[in-house]
């Protein structure tokens, strides 16, 4: 039966997610969007990696997807850490305007 | 697969996608990391039907529960006003994005495609072998009238020479790949489609037979070849894949443990209930045994980034 999922939806799924996560880093401006569509690519990566966990029968993939987790947690630390650090300096969290090294 | 499987596939697929969706294209950062709560419910129900149950429950804890609440944190901290968002205007890039993703999206979906067809190639390939093993069946019964007739001859060397020479043409299951074998109305199949075909680990096909009862079956018949006492039909998991730390000494990863438990060198291991996939027991026992030094090291960049979070955000030290 074609609506039953196999590894080709779910793999289309993930790259579809993974595709408008790329759109939106290619075109929001606002720095915490910004962060918020990495976090979905990583998202779709992870899924990504638990598909073929089970088409594999390995649960090496969810051992990946976890320590994405820790490193997606991290990133987001760091980095709203630098966002705040940036609005405190252009009172604002464009990208556009955050573009020197030094503030 | 039954009904709610693929029911609840499309709901959350679809779902995903347009709360995704609505992340990238909500001007306001509050209603886009809202969406991206919900787009992370959906996922969670996706690694439930992937029997990653494991995984559903640390992204709702760990996503929704920790970073999204720092995102929104963050965002009501910063307070931004409507005019500070600035309005949306249209410009070349925008475009020149939508068609380079669109374009990322075909190239990738046209590498998925023979995934697709694998499905409809393993149904021909279990037919050829089944026709196959059919065929050799007939040719081993004619071999073996041939061969008590020669046992009959009297003249002993001659009896041994047409042995011998009948020996050489011993009937052979001839299916190696699914282009050596052609059943009725199948196409031929490239040597690509054969690499997608073949099954995994005696797991036929991408999902078929695939529910958590046969899942587990499987797994657990993978773990019980990695610490299997005799050394010849024990697989090793570091064989091509894993570097271990010392090749001497085999990795042990509990099988299911039953009433008996499992006796390994360090001991007799028990436990009140089997391990599943995808559950907890099985992911920690690979994260302290195969994946140690990666968790280790996840610890030191979760403390560095706690370290880093601080000296950045901090306004003086």
């Amino acid at each position: 039966m074609m609506f039953e999922p196999t590894l080709f939806h779910y793999l289309t799924l993930a790259a579809m997610t993974f595709c408008i996560g790329v759109f939106g880093v290619l075109v929001r401006r606002n720095a915490i969007t910004l962060f918020m569509c990495i976090e979905l690519m990583l998202n779709s990566v992870n899924l990504t990696f638990i598909t073929f966990s089970k088409y594999r029968v390995d649960m090496d993939g969810h051992i990946f997807s976890f320590f994405v987790m820790a490193v997606a947690a991290a990133e987001a630390a760091v980095g709203l850490a630098i966002i705040l650090h940036v609005f405190r300096h252009k009172r604002s969290v464009n990208v556009d305007e955050a573009n020197r090294l030094k503030l | 697969m039954g009904f709610w499987e693929p029911l609840f596939f499309w709901i959350f697929a679809i779902g995903a996608v347009t709360s995704s969706a609505m992340v990238v294209l909500w001007r306001n950062p509050l209603y886009s990391a809202l969406f991206l709560i919900l787009d992370f419910f959906f996922f969670a129900g996706l690694y439930v039907l992937l029997s990653a149950h494991f995984m559903a429950v640390t992204q709702i804890l760990v996503y929704t529960g920790a970073i999204m609440v720092l995102f929104l944190f963050i965002i009501m901290l910063l307070n931004l006003k409507d005019d500070e968002l600035g309005e949306f205007e249209f410009r070349l890039h925008h475009a020149v994005a939508a068609v380079s993703v669109i374009a990322l999206f075909a190239i990738i979906v046209s590498a998925l495609l023979p995934t697709q067809r694998s499905e409809q190639l393993l149904g021909q390939v279990e037919n050829g072998r089944a026709q196959a093993q059919e065929a050799l069946r007939g040719e081993e019964t004619a071999f073996s009238s041939k061969r008590t007739r020669l046992e009959g001859i009297e003249d002993k060397s001659r009896r041994v020479d047409e042995l011998a020479k009948l020996e050489a043409t011993r009937p052979r299951l001839r299916v190696a790949t699914p282009a050596g074998v052609k059943p009725e109305g199948a196409s031929e199949l490239t040597s690509k489609e054969c690499a997608t075909v073949r099954s995994v680990d005696g797991v036929p096909g991408l999902f078929q037979d695939m529910n958590e009862e046969g899942l587990d079956t499987c797994y657990q018949a993978r773990v019980r070849r990695w610490v299997s006492k005799d050394p010849s039909k024990r697989m090793d998991p570091a064989q091509g894949k894993y570097r271990r730390f010392d090749p001497s000494k085999p990795v042990v990863i509990p099988p299911r443990i039953s009433g008996e438990g499992l006796t390994t060198e360090r001991g007799t291991i028990r436990a009140g209930k089997p391990a599943g996939f995808g559950t907890v027991q099985p992911l920690s026992v690979l994260l302290i045994n195969r994946f140690v030094v990666p968790f280790e090291l996840t610890a030191l960049l979760l403390l560095g980034a706690i370290v880093g979070a601080v000296i950045i955000a901090k306004r003086r030290l």
